[in-house]
C-alpha cells in the first residue's frame, strides 16, 4: 500500500483532523511538523515521518521510521534519538537537521525541522532572573482598612481567649 | 510479486513466537465508497420499528359545521361546556390533530445489501485493519504494540479470567487503547440515559478467535473491547461508523484459519486490486513512462515578480507603452535644436500692424 494511496484514504476524513471554521485545516497527529493537514506534512501518509517533540525530561526527542522497516510494524519501525535538557539551541537545531535531511531521509521538511526544535528548545529555557513575587502594595484607604482588620482581628482572638 | 508477507505471533507474555503467512484477505483494496455504504445499509437493520397510536388525533367526534357560520370547514369537536368544543380536530395543521403521514410500524426498517457486496465491504475492512496509519486515523492507540494485525498465540482462547485477559493486552502493548475508551466514558446526552444507554464510550480493540474457550467471558468486561468468532466477521464491529481501520487483535488459529473461511464462501473470489503498484512517483519515474515521455526541455527560468520599473524615468519602459511617445520626444528634441541655431522667426509677438492700427486710431 502505497504512501500516495493512503492518504487518499486518510485525507478525506480522520480522528487528527481539525476544522476549525474558516482557514486551513490542522492536525494533530504525530509526526507531523506544522500540524497542518496535507500530504507532505501528514504524520500517518508517509513512509518516512518525522517527529520532533518534546520528553518529559524536558529534551527533545526526535523519532524515524527505519529505512528498513515493513509496513506493519508499529512500535519496532521507530528510532528515538533523545536530547538531554542541556542542550543548547544551537546544537539541538544542528540535529535536527541533520536527522532530517540526512542520508536522503526527508531533505524538504529540513527547514520546518529546524523551526519546530527551535521553538521547542526556546519553550524549554530557563530564565537566568525568575521574576520575583511581590505582595501587592495597598495605597489609600485600602491600607488603612487593611490595617485595621488585622488589628480587629488580634483584638478577637483576645476575646476568644478569654 | 516478493516473497508472502508473515505475521509475527506474540505469546501471552509479548515475545515473539512463530510467524505465520499473512492471509490474502489482507491484500484486498481498501474502499471506503464500498464499506460506507455497505455500512450505512447494515445499521439500519437493527433498527426497532416505532410509529404513533394508531387513534392518535382522531380520538373526538368532531364534524365539519359546513358552510355558512364563517369559520373554516375543518371538522370541529361538537357540544359546549368545555373549552375543547368548537374547536378545529383531525387535521395535521390542528392542535390536538393527528400528525402529517402518521407514523407506521410497517415502515421498510429492512435494507438488502447484495451479498458478495457485503462480503467485499468486510474483505476491505480486514485489509484497512493492517495498515497502522489507518488503524491510528481511526483513533486508536497503537503506538505501543510492535505490528499490525496483531496475532497472539492460540493459548489466549482458553483465558477465563479478566484479569488474566488485561494482563494480556499489556503484555502485547494494547492497553493504551483501553485507557483511551475507559477515559472517554462520559453520560449521555439526551433520552437515551433513560433507556439503556446511559453512557457513551470510544470502540476499544477487537478481540477475533476460532474457539471460544473462556475467551469471550474473559474479555467482556474491559471497557471497549468486542470479542468475534472468525467465521462471523461483521462490517459494524470492523468499520465502527463506516470507518475503516479498527484495531483488531487475532489469536493464531484465528488468524490461520482466514485462508479457509474465505474458501468456503461460494461465489466469492478475493477482489483484487485494479494496479499493483499505486506509488505515484515510482510510476512516473519507471521505465516505461520514461521511456515514452518527451525529453525535458532547458531550464527556463521565470521571474514572475521582477522589481516594477517608472515609465516616467525609464525612458524603454515608456515607449514600451506609449510608442507614440517616441516621436513626440524626438520633435521637442529638434524643435530645441533649432532653437538654439537661432533659426527660429524673430517676429515680436503681440505687435499689431501699422495698418491696422490706422483704422484703429482714426474711428
Amino acid at each position: 500500500m502505497s504512501a500516495d494511496l493512503q492518504w487518499l484514504l486518510v485525507r478525506k476524513w480522520n480522528s487528527f483532523q481539525v476544522k476549525g471554521g474558516n482557514g486551513p485545516t490542522f492536525s494533530r497527529e504525530k509526526g507531523n511538523l506544522l500540524n497542518r493537514h496535507s500530504h507532505k506534512f501528514s504524520g500517518l501518509a508517509n513512509s518516512k515521518v518525522i517527529n520532533i517533540y518534546a520528553n518529559p525530561e524536558g529534551g527533545i526527542t526526535i523519532t524515524k521510521v527505519k529505512a528498513d522497516a515493513k509496513p506493519n510494524q508499529v512500535a519496532s519501525a521507530r528510532t528515538h534519538v533523545n536530547l538531554r535538557r542541556s542542550t543548547g539551541p544551537r546544537r539541538a537545531n544542528k540535529i535536527a537537521a541533520a536527522e532530517t535531511a540526512g542520508k536522503g531521509y526527508r531533505a524538504d521538511l529540513r527547514q520546518v525541522a529546524v523551526a519546530r526544535a527551535s521553538a521547542l528548545a526556546r519553550a524549554s529555557t530557563r530564565t537566568a532572573n525568575p521574576p520575583k513575587s511581590y505582595p501587592k502594595k495597598q495605597r489609600g484607604s485600602k491600607k488603612a482598612s487593611a490595617s485595621a482588620s488585622a488589628s480587629g482581628k488580634k483584638e478577637d482572638d483576645v476575646i476568644e481567649l478569654d | 510479486m516478493a516473497a508472502r508477507p508473515t505475521v509475527t505471533v506474540w505469546s501471552a507474555t509479548g515475545e515473539s513466537s512463530g510467524s505465520l503467512p499473512l492471509p490474502a484477505v489482507f491484500t484486498a483494496p481498501i474502499r471506503l465508497d464500498v464499506v460506507q455504504q455497505v455500512h450505512k445499509s447494515i445499521a439500519k437493520n437493527r433498527r426497532q420499528p416505532y410509529a404513533v397510536a394508531e387513534n392518535a388525533g382522531h380520538q373526538t367526534s368532531a364534524e365539519s359545521w359546513g358552510t355558512g357560520r364563517a369559520v373554516a370547514r375543518i371538522p370541529r369537536v361538537g357540544g359546549g361546556g368545555t373549552q375543547r368544543s368548537g374547536q378545529a380536530a383531525f387535521g395535521n395543521m390542528c392542535r390536538g390533530g393527528r400528525m402529517f403521514a402518521p407514523t407506521k410500524t410497517w415502515r421498510k426498517w429492512h435494507v438488502k445489501v447484495n451479498q458478495n457486496q457485503r462480503r467485499y465491504a468486510v474483505a476491505s475492512a480486514i485489509a484497512a485493519s493492517a495498515l497502522p496509519s489507518l488503524v491510528l486515523a481511526r483513533g486508536h492507540r497503537i503506538e505501543q504494540i510492535q505490528e499490525v494485525p496483531l496475532v497472539l498465540s492460540s493459548s489466549v482462547e482458553s483465558t477465563t479470567k479478566t484479569k488474566e485477559a488485561v494482563e494480556l493486552l499489556k503484555a502485547a502493548g494494547a492497553h493504551a487503547d483501553i485507557a483511551k475508551v475507559s477515559n472517554s466514558r462520559k453520560l449521555r446526552a439526551g433520552k437515551g440515559k433513560m433507556r439503556n444507554r446511559r453512557y457513551r464510550q470510544r470502540r476499544g480493540p477487537l478481540v477475533v478467535y476460532a474457539k471460544d474457550e473462556g475467551i469471550t467471558r474473559a474479555f467482556k468486561n474491559v471497557p471497549g473491547v468486542e470479542t468475534c468468532p472468525v467465521e462471523s466477521l461483521n462490517l459494524l464491529q470492523l468499520a465502527p461508523g463506516g470507518h475503516v481501520g479498527r484495531f483488531v487483535i487475532w489469536t493464531e488459529s484465528a488468524i490461520a484459519a482466514l485462508d479457509s473461511v474465505y474458501e468456503k464462501k461460494s461465489g466469492f473470489t478475493l477482489p483484487i486490486a485494479k494496479i499493483a503498484s499505486s506509488d505515484v512517483t515510482r510510476l512516473i519515474n519507471s521505465d516505461e513512462i520514461q521511456s515514452v515521455v518527451r525529453a525535458a526541455g532547458p531550464a527556463v527560468q521565470k521571474r514572475p515578480f521582477t522589481q516594477k520599473k517608472n515609465p516616467l524615468k525609464n525612458k524603454a519602459v515608456l515607449f514600451r507603452l506609449n510608442p507614440y511617445a517616441k516621436s513626440l520626444r524626438r520633435q521637442e528634441l529638434l524643435r530645441q535644436e533649432r532653437k538654439a541655431k537661432g533659426s527660429v522667426k524673430k517676429t515680436a509677438p503681440g505687435v499689431a500692424g501699422k495698418e491696422f492700427l490706422n483704422i484703429l486710431h482714426s474711428a
